[in-house]
């Protein structure tokens, strides 16, 4: 998908800049499904989640952790038992019509009639918006489907149908896009293209948010994340500020369970890895080749281990589960 | 004209039920108008050789008899004191060729006995088609995907209503425009037009009819498909609403048969029909005397029920539709 410059077809300027009030916010946001047992289940536990207006905001969480569930009530496809959601500001989903046209969503797979071509599905959403049918070819170039856009979509493969979904988004030259998990079963190639696709919409000053499990991806293309689990915001802020200061100290010495004892004993988080430990929360290095000093145990080698996205969010969840499906009393949580 | 109903109108076009449903219908258009060949044909050589056979037998016998069937017919019309002529005058001429070969109706006959049943398929037909227009989007997803264009619920539900209507109509008069030109080509070839005076209202009748009726079963169809969103659920409810409303009720509740949808379809169709109920009159003392008693629906009636009846499953409809989460 060779994507090129944006191109607006109303022409007027991108709303939805840094220094805006939120795109997106929600406030103790909560969703209980029922089962056909009548037991409830409960998707999305008090979210509180804000979406700062341009750039990418990763939403991340374990599979089943409320994140489509949320996505569909910013897009007014499920309605939330309690709680607030605003997009730029406006109520959902009592206001959402004032804002649609702003809001461009590809939700889990991309879904269309599947007896239409790719350009007759387009054209159909187009006059749904009363946009001129010339945007279709515009958007089509966008995502580089053009001469495909006569095949049915069910003959479409995977790739072409997120590349078709990404461009019904663009229709409405929004200035947010909401991508659940857009990169699920794409080849390599279409991976780095709908992620370049994300990054640029964001260099824009779009809002992109975009869902996923998989934390590379959003190390890679997200300013800003939320982690969710079981339903709840459990983190948010810029990738930097939530990597730093969660880097481990890695030390090498000779009497590993003395010096695990010790370190444990201070309060930290220790682990081994072959013969060194890893030591977490950690201020500052030398307070463990201090600490290790004092009780005689010299270290032969003291480094720091840099976190990633990935440990951070194993951390965060940790404690919550992954799955997300377990039962607690009376209620359970899991993915819809 | 908004542009969420254009699109649904665009959008319409290109369904390939709504072709499919055209197709359908036509052929089972194509089915009356082989029934009404069949009734005008002329008598094959065979037959006709037959009836020649038949006719000098008759020829015959009514030589050597008819004096006695005279007299006898002529004591029976005084004793009864019926009229003479029309009694036994047919007795005094010979058989003719037209007596012994099979009926074959005119033009009017043939068009009000093969015609307006063209309505019911067109209903069952228009039915399907309006119940797959929305649940075939809610089984791909599309419908999801529509409303993160076009978010007011209650409009959508609406363009789709009309836009599905609109179809409806083409399809509709393709295949009663189909059976009546199919009919009517099928009796002037076979020369057994007759007299054709009185066709042209029996056409107009049936076909606003049967139009009306197909309209109710395409927003019936709408109804129940925002209702339930599958179309095996919508299946299923039909199969037992035909089988406990329409059928079982009536057999513990014989007054139920005026308010079934099969009555009002039916005065509505038919211009009027009846049904009747065991009505038994009786006291602590006396033997319960018990009869039949006959109640008449007009079109009117009929046609203010199923008016009622779409109503309510379109409401139920909107209902479901706004407050459930859509897939």
């Amino acid at each position: 998908m060779s994507l090129q410059e944006g191109t607006t077809s109303a022409g007027g300027p991108i709303i939805g800049t840094h220094g805006d009030g939120p795109a997106i916010s929600t406030r103790a946001l909560r969703k209980t499904f029922r089962r056909f047992d009548l037991s409830q289940v409960v998707a999305v536990e008090g979210l509180d989640l804000e979406v700062p207006a341009g750039g990418v905001h990763g939403f991340l969480g374990p599979n089943g952790s409320g994140k489509t569930t949320t996505i569909r009530m910013l897009l007014g496809l499920a309605r939330p038992d309690s709680g607030e959601i605003r997009l730029f500001g406006e109520p959902v989903p009592q206001r959402l019509p004032a804002v649609v046209a702003r809001v461009g969503a590809i939700v889990e797979q991309p879904k269309f009639v599947p007896s239409f071509s790719g350009r007759r599905n387009l054209e159909v959403l187009a006059s749904a918006i009363d946009v001129p049918r010339t945007r279709v070819d515009e958007v089509l170039d966008q995502v580089d489907l053009r001469e495909r856009a006569r095949d049915p979509f069910r003959r479409f493969s995977l790739g072409m149908k997120q590349r078709l979904a990404i461009a019904a988004t663009l229709l409405k030259d929004p200035d947010l896009l909401i991508f659940d998990e857009p990169t699920n079963g794409l080849d390599p190639a279409g991976i780095r293209d709908v992620r370049a696709t994300m990054r640029r919409l964001g260099d824009e000053g779009r809002t992109v948010l975009v869902s996923s499990h998989i934390l590379a991806e959003v190390q890679q293309v997200a300013d800003t994340v939320s982690i969710v689990a079981r339903g709840r915001s459990v983190a948010s802020g810029s990738v930097a500020e939530l990597v730093r200061g969660r880097g481990q100290v890695r030390v090498v010495v000779r009497d590993v369970p003395a010096a695990h004892a010790l370190l444990t004993a201070r309060g930290w988080r220790v682990t081994r890895e072959g013969g060194a430990l890893l030591v977490a929360g950690v201020p500052d290095p030398a307070l463990v080749n201090e600490t290790l000093a004092r009780e005689g145990l010299f270290a032969s080698e003291v480094g720091t281990v840099r976190d990633d996205l990935e440990s951070v969010f194993l951390e965060l969840t940790a404690h919550v589960g992954t799955g997300g499906t377990d039962r607690v009393p009376g209620v359970a949580q899991v993915r819809p | 004209m908004s542009p969420l109903l254009r699109a649904e109108l665009l959008r319409v076009r290109s369904r390939a039920v709504v072709w499919g449903t055209a197709v359908v219908l036509v052929v089972a258009a194509l089915g009356f108008v082989v029934a009404a060949w069949d009734d005008t044909r002329p008598p094959s050589a065979g037959a006709l050789a037959q009836a020649r056979e038949e006719l000098a037998t008759a020829t015959a016998r009514w030589e050597s008899d008819h004096a006695g069937w005279v007299e006898v017919c002529e004591q029976t019309a005084e004793r009864d004191g019926e009229d003479l002529h029309v009694l036994c005058d047919p007795l005094r001429t010979p058989p003719t060729l037209e007596q012994v070969l099979p009926y074959r109706p005119a033009l009017v006959e043939t068009l009000e006995h093969r015609y307006p049943p063209m309505a019911v398929v067109v209903l069952v037909g228009l039915l399907v088609m309006g119940v797959t227009l929305v649940t075939a989007d809610f089984g791909s997803g599309a419908m999801g995907t529509w409303l993160t264009f076009a978010p007011r619920r209650g409009r959508v539900l609406v363009s789709r209503l009309v836009a599905a209507l609109a179809a409806a109509v083409p399809v509709a008069l393709v295949a009663l425009g189909t059976a009546l030109v199919g009919i009517v080509a099928v009796v002037a070839v076979n020369g057994a037009t007759g007299d054709a005076g009185g066709a042209a209202g029996v056409v107009a009748v049936a076909t606003a009819r049967a139009l009306a009726a197909g309209l109710w079963a395409v927003a019936v169809g709408v109804g129940l498909a925002f209702a339930l969103r599958v179309g095996a659920g919508v299946a299923g409810l039909v199969v037992w609403w035909v089988a406990a409303i329409e059928s079982a009720l009536p057999l513990l509740v014989p007054a139920a048969r005026g308010v079934t949808l099969a009555t009002s379809l039916r005065a509505w169709l038919e211009g009027g029909t009846t049904y009747g109920v065991e009505e038994c009159v009786g006291g602590a003392d006396v033997p319960p005397v018990c009869a039949v008693v006959e109640h008449v629906v007009s079109p009117v009636q009929g046609a203010a029920a199923l008016l009622v009846a779409a109503l309510v499953v379109l409401g139920l409809g909107a209902v479901s539709f706004r407050v459930r989460d859509v897939p």
